[in-house]
């Protein structure tokens, strides 16, 4: 059993790291799907340049520290990452010429690991000739915000898994902590292993940090242990979660997020790239295709709400999103598509001309436009409630 | 052996002292921290966004907008509908739809986002837990006055109630242990009604409106002790009753002879829409307290010491 928990541990390592990597496929095989528009993702926080961890660390020099000085965006290499890039230098160096990206070849950090780690064994460095062959290194890719951070928790015979989504939280930004709880059983079960989810618990999050506290209910969620608790943090810092029992049994634990800052080194948890599908806690329904998009047109609306927010700029992205509606109808209204197709087409010149309303009469205006745009087309085409929105603002209700 | 006997009544005396000093120090009662159901921050921009073409801007009652109006919907932050259903029920109607045809079902939420939409629902408004605050469970009845009882409403009222003001829900609240998680609900059934003893009420408490500053409607909450006097007014935060509230808080009584007008020359127009709810109220309250009676009629005094013994 033991064997078998320590190979499942391994695979989930190397998962782990794979999933660090961008160009590695998404381990579920389901990324959140978002729309390309202009200007990124809406709500996603400008994110710094950050080189990427693994490849470069490795062929110029195997030490720790080396690795550290490869990645000056990264200050707290994860766990999970780390060990990895430290533990294979041989082979890291034999594949070097081959992989060959990048601002690892460049020798700048080299001197400055030799003389911090002069014990380490040189592994020879055959990647010197390397630089004069490549032409140019190749501009580091700026990182996609991160989508979860995890951090794998204990107490006593109970093991958390909180996933902190986005992993990279932002002051006045919803932040979304899922935690899986488990318990160690006393004895394994041959069928359902060594642990078991802990249901039914009462639990509750407490947010302390710089700016007011904040304690919150602990809400289960679909899956068995699973919980989960939505935050919006004030201010920028170091926030510390504090996980406790309202009654009954649970775990007592805490740990640090870092909202505005990066993630705590001393929080032994790892990155996640991308978002792996959560199995059940969403509707049964298939996904509608419009809906990722809506999120996004969604995120950027509330934008235009904030002061100092490009109006004009999140304005076009708003009106391109729109404009790439049509045709898109919702399969149960395939028979009003045309409806749809002007509704969608004059909501985004509607959209654009609020948003390109100066700040101080910007909500009035958009709140003309969710009336007459966003309601008419959402309580046909979303809710279903209404059948003939030609009228509007007079309704007919859908006679069912 | 005098002095022995003096050492151990300044020992004595000492550890009286220390024991009042701790007790002095030590809460009267163990504060209950409340704990958020979600995020308020959120649940507004969700509510902006879902919401707010049928159910308007949320502000007050949230007055349902004309196409909401057609579609049949509800002035959502009411109140008198949020304490009749505990969050789990309102989960349930946001994640599957209600019960009217214009209700949809908002399927592509999870339960924290629809826990984000209660939290900031129940914001603000005046609640059953800030007129009894170590509240351990609670009853919700709708009473409708008819004969004797309108008759009386309105002649304390002063003028015909409509047909509106007829009706009135009544929560009756229960003291005891309390939940972590709060007060509870319990369901109008004789069985879960049976357990709650009427030596463990604590009150009444009934939800008004009364316009504010700019004319519009605001929700309040109208604490009635057990002697149907007035123990606490509750208002939302734009209302403001702090020159009423001494001619009301503290007046009226179970006999109808001591039940009268409140008056108040700071604030006329507040006393006498208070006097109104008081007059539908403490006529809704009698009804609820008699069933209650009917219900224990037949227990036996030492019931409880038995069934405890057993």
């Amino acid at each position: 059993m033991r064997s078998m928990a320590l190979l499942l541990t391994g695979i989930a390592l190397a998962s782990a790291a794979r999933a660090d990597d961008p160009a590695a496929p998404s381990q579920a095989g389901a990324p959140v799907s978002a729309a390309v528009v202009p200007g990124g993702p809406a709500g996603a926080p400008a994110n710094p340049v950050r080189a990427p961890v693994m490849p470069t660390a490795a062929p110029a020099s195997p030490a720790p520290a080396a690795a550290k000085s490869a990645t000056p965006a990264k200050p707290a290499p994860t766990a999970a990452t780390a060990p990895v890039v430290a533990a294979k230098p041989a082979s890291a160096a034999a594949t070097a010429p081959a992989a060959a990206p990048v601002p690892a070849a460049t020798p700048a950090p080299a001197p400055a690991a030799s003389a911090t780690a002069p014990s380490v064994a040189t592994p020879a460095t055959p990647a010197a000739p390397a630089p004069a062959a490549t032409p140019a290194p190749a501009p580091a890719k700026p990182k996609a915000p991160l989508a979860e951070a995890v951090f794998q928790l204990k107490q006593g015979n109970y093991r958390v898994r909180a996933t902190v989504r986005p992993g990279e939280p932002q002051p006045g930004q919803l932040v979304e902590l899922q935690l899986d709880i488990t318990q160690a059983r006393d004895i394994s079960d041959p069928m359902y292993g060594d642990d078991a989810s802990v249901e039914n618990a009462q639990l509750v999050l407490t947010f302390t940090g710089p700016g007011a506290k904040v304690r919150s209910s602990v809400r289960p969620l679909s899956d068995a242990g699973s919980y989960g608790v939505h935050w919006t943090p004030v201010n920028k810092g170091l926030w510390t979660a504090t996980l406790a029992p309202l009654a009954g049994k649970g775990p007592s634990l805490s740990f640090e997020i870092g909202v505005g800052v990066p993630m705590p080194a001393s929080a032994q948890g790892q990155e996640v790239q991308e978002t792996r599908s959560v199995v059940g806690s969403r509707s049964a329904r298939p996904a509608q295709p419009l809906t990722p998009m809506m999120r996004q047109l969604s995120m950027r609306w509330l934008k235009l709400l904030e002061s100092g927010t490009d109006g004009a700029r999140e304005g076009d992205a708003i009106g391109a999103l729109l404009r790439t509606m049509p045709g898109r109808v919702p399969q149960a209204f395939a028979t009003d598509s045309a409806e749809f197709d002007e509704l969608a087409k004059s909501a985004a010149t509607a959209a654009e001309a609020a948003a390109h309303t100066p700040f101080a009469g910007r909500d009035a205006a958009m709140r003309a436009v969710e009336l007459n745009s966003c309601t008419r087309c959402h309580v046909k085409f979303r809710d279903g409630v209404v059948q003939d929105i030609s009228h509007w603002p007079e309704v007919k209700p859908w006679a069912r | 052996m005098g002095s022995l006997m003096h050492s151990a009544v300044e020992s004595k005396r000492l550890r009286t002292a220390l024991l009042a000093g701790l007790l002095l120090l030590a809460p009267a009662s163990r504060a209950v921290e409340p704990a958020l159901i979600g995020d308020k921050t959120h649940g507004a921009q969700l509510w902006r966004l879902e919401c707010a073409g049928c159910h308007g801007d949320g502000h007050g009652f949230a007055e349902p907008t004309a196409i909401g109006r057609a579609l049949g919907a509800h002035r959502l932050r009411d109140p008198e509908l949020l304490e009749a259903r505990s969050d789990d029920d309102l989960i349930a109607v946001i994640l599957k739809g209600g019960p009217g045809a214009g209700s949809p079902a908002f399927s592509h939420y999870n339960a924290l986002d629809a826990g984000d939409l209660i939290a900031w629902l129940r914001a603000g408004l005046p609640s059953l837990q800030e007129v009894f605050p170590d509240a351990a469970a609670f009853t919700d009845k709708r009473y409708t006055l008819s004969g004797p009882a309108l008759t009386r409403a309105e002649n304390l009222a002063g003028g015909e109630l409509s047909a509106e003001e007829h009706e009135l829900a009544v929560f009756m609240v229960y003291g005891n242990e309390r939940p972590p998680m709060g007060a509870r609900l319990i369901a109008q059934d004789p069985v879960s009604l049976d357990a709650l003893s009427p030596k463990d009420r604590k009150g009444f408490v009934v939800f008004g409106a009364l316009k504010d500053a700019h004319g519009e409607l605001q929700p309040l909450a109208m604490g009635l002790a057990n002697d149907f006097s007035v123990l606490k007014l509750v208002p939302a935060p734009g209302l403001d009753l702090s020159k009423v509230a001494p001619a009301v808080v503290g007046k009226g009584g179970r006999e109808p002879g001591k039940r009268k007008e409140f008056i108040s020359k700071a604030a006329p127009a507040q006393a006498a829409a208070l006097t109104r709810l008081y007059a539908r109220a403490v006529e809704a309250i009698a009804i609820a307290s008699k069933e209650e009676s009917d219900r224990h009629l037949f227990d036996q005094p030492d019931s409880s010491a038995k069934s405890g013994a057993h």
